[in-house]
């Protein structure tokens, strides 16, 4: 028999399993109760991860200098060849930290009625910081697709490619033409176009919907293996 | 006497339970697994890409692979064997990489997938009586889980010293005392990035911010099925250089990284039984989203000649 943690763990992660499928029989208390189960440790673990990660090692011990590792230690040291592990005199230059610490709780201000404005200050951080990003990103992820989308509807020497180039810039321009709203839909041509572009959508839902079975039935099968592989012999040792 | 009302098959057919055709799922899914029994993939133009990319990928020092295994339980089913076919090639092709996660739950498979891999080459080398030992620190290294991603990504491909940006590993050993980190002091030094995810906000943040102006390292994604037409996108416009399409990319990838040891019927591996299962499941998919518009079909017909209707 397995240790008695890992026959634990694979007895708790096969219940854990069957809780959360027998909503497809019909909704019950068990896969509720599964359910709320999940949420509560995908929370805990990540307060958990983080603290551990970031906040303890990061912040809260440069800070307290409770234990002068690498994190306490300038970089200016470490190139000079300073031990990491070794004491070093207490730098008061991490006190620093406090600042963007503070302006971090004060998200939580938004429980008070009286402090809640305090909030409304990060909130409006966070919108710009998110917004440069997102106009940064958008750039650099966009623009090369755009210029991929500049295609050769000729290839010499290759009818398949040239094929392909042909379905694409027609599909690319037929989809616009159903999201050009600034006018009726109802010229000849834009109709048309229009309507295909509407049609071609729809094949591309298809395969959406065929990759999300896939995906689907993948998770299931990852399942299973775990019950047959796992689960059963544990399952088995029991008795 | 009552007389019970005829009900035609294809009254039957249309209000067929759909946990019937769970159970029919179920049992395509199961039996596969039970008589333990694999097949040999389809061609994956996009995983040959991938293998291609990383046949070409230079072996030197002060060069390595980043792997970003932004996944966890919820999609390990397919980004599992993605990554674990991608790390076994880096391994046997003796190229370091790192392994680093934006999602905490990935924390787990960082440390258990490459040891994992490492100890089944360490006992086929001794089978073969090869003396390379695959070790932590030398063949990889365990960046672990960091928040705040989008900052993350975007001062690691702008530093100017890797070590001293990253810190520890996940381990806790300062990044200067691994081996396999020495020399690599800059985003260049990192020949490929490594994607493997199911989140496309994850993804996204890669393509977005792991570069600076004049470099940008080849990308190879590994995406969960449901994200494969999205993921062509950026096949096309080559912002990535391959692609791993679900299991089916793991199982093709898998037989080009075994050659002639690739065996799926006799010795099938993960990614080729899930293949089998799959496949098996999506014939009787096929057969019923057949069976389904076949009866819509009957009924509108019935219902055109005044028959029964509900």
């Amino acid at each position: 028999m397995s240790e008695p943690w890992t026959f634990a763990t694979i007895l708790f992660g096969g219940i854990s399993t069957l809780a959360i499928y027998s909503f497809l029989y019909k909704e019950n208390p068990f896969y509720r109760t599964f359910e709320h189960i999940y949420i509560g440790i995908a929370t805990g673990l990540g307060l958990v991860i983080s603290l551990e990660r970031f906040i303890w090692p990061k912040l809260l011990k440069p800070i307290l200098n409770s234990s002068p590792t690498m994190y306490a230690t300038p970089p200016q040291w470490i190139a000079d060849g300073a031990e990491l592990n070794t004491a070093v005199p207490y730098n008061s230059l991490y006190l620093l930290y406090l600042i963007p610490m503070a302006f971090g709780i004060g998200y939580y201000t938004i429980y008070s009625r009286k402090y809640n404005w305090i909030s409304r200050i990060v909130i409006s951080f966070a919108l710009g910081y998110g917004g440069g990003l997102a106009f940064k990103g958008f750039f650099a992820e966009f623009i090369p697709q755009v210029v991929s989308s500049f295609k050769p509807l000729y290839v010499p020497g290759s009818w398949g490619e040239s094929i392909n180039n042909i379905i694409f810039v027609l599909t690319l321009v037929c989809v616009m033409t159903y999201f050009f709203f600034s006018f009726e839909h109802d010229t000849p041509g834009i109709k048309q176009a229009s309507a295909a572009g509407r049609w071609l959508m729809m094949i591309s839902f298809g395969a959406f919907f065929g990759a999300t079975i896939m995906a689907r039935m993948s998770l299931l099968i990852e399942r299973l293996q775990f019950f047959i592989e796992q689960w059963i012999p544990n399952f088995k040792n029991l008795f | 006497m009552d007389e019970t009302p005829k009900v035609s098959l294809v009254d039957k057919l249309m209000q067929l339970d759909r946990r019937v055709i769970y159970v029919f799922v179920l049992v395509a899914l199961t039996v596969p697994l039970l008589l333990d029994f694999g097949m040999y993939p389809a061609k994956m133009e996009t995983a040959q890409m991938a293998y291609d990319a990383v046949e070409a990928l230079p072996v030197e020092k002060g060069k390595m692979v980043w792997i970003a295994m932004d996944w966890g339980p919820s999609t390990q089913a397919e980004n599992l064997p993605q990554t674990e076919v991608f790390m076994e090639h880096l391994m046997r092709r003796k190229i370091p990489f790192c392994t680093y996660s934006i999602v905490f739950d990935a924390e787990p498979f960082m440390k258990s997938l490459p040891q994992s891999i490492a100890g089944r080459l360490n006992r086929e080398n001794e089978e073969k009586g090869i003396s390379y030992r695959y070790e932590y620190g030398k063949d990889w290294v365990n960046i672990g889980y960091r928040p705040a991603y989008v900052l993350f990504i975007r001062g690691l491909a702008k530093t100017q010293d890797v070590a001293e940006y990253v810190s520890v590993d996940a381990r806790g050993t300062s990044i200067q005392d691994i081996p396999c980190m020495e020399g690599v002091k800059t985003i260049r030094d990192f020949s490929m990035l490594a994607e493997f995810t199911g989140l496309v906000g994850a993804f996204n943040a890669w393509v977005q911010f792991f570069q600076t102006s004049d470099y940008r390292p080849q990308f190879v994604h590994g995406c969960t099925s449901i994200t494969i037409p999205e993921a062509f996108i950026y096949l096309d416009s080559k912002q990535i250089q391959g692609l791993f399409e679900g299991v089916a990319g793991a199982a093709y990838y898998s037989q080009l990284v075994k050659g002639d040891s690739f065996d799926p019927v006799g010795n099938p591996d993960s990614a080729t039984k899930f293949m089998m299962s799959l496949s098996l499941a999506h014939l009787v998919i096929i057969g019923f989203i057949v069976l389904g518009n076949l009866g819509q079909w009957a009924q509108k017909r019935q219902e055109r000649r005044g028959g029964p209707s509900k």
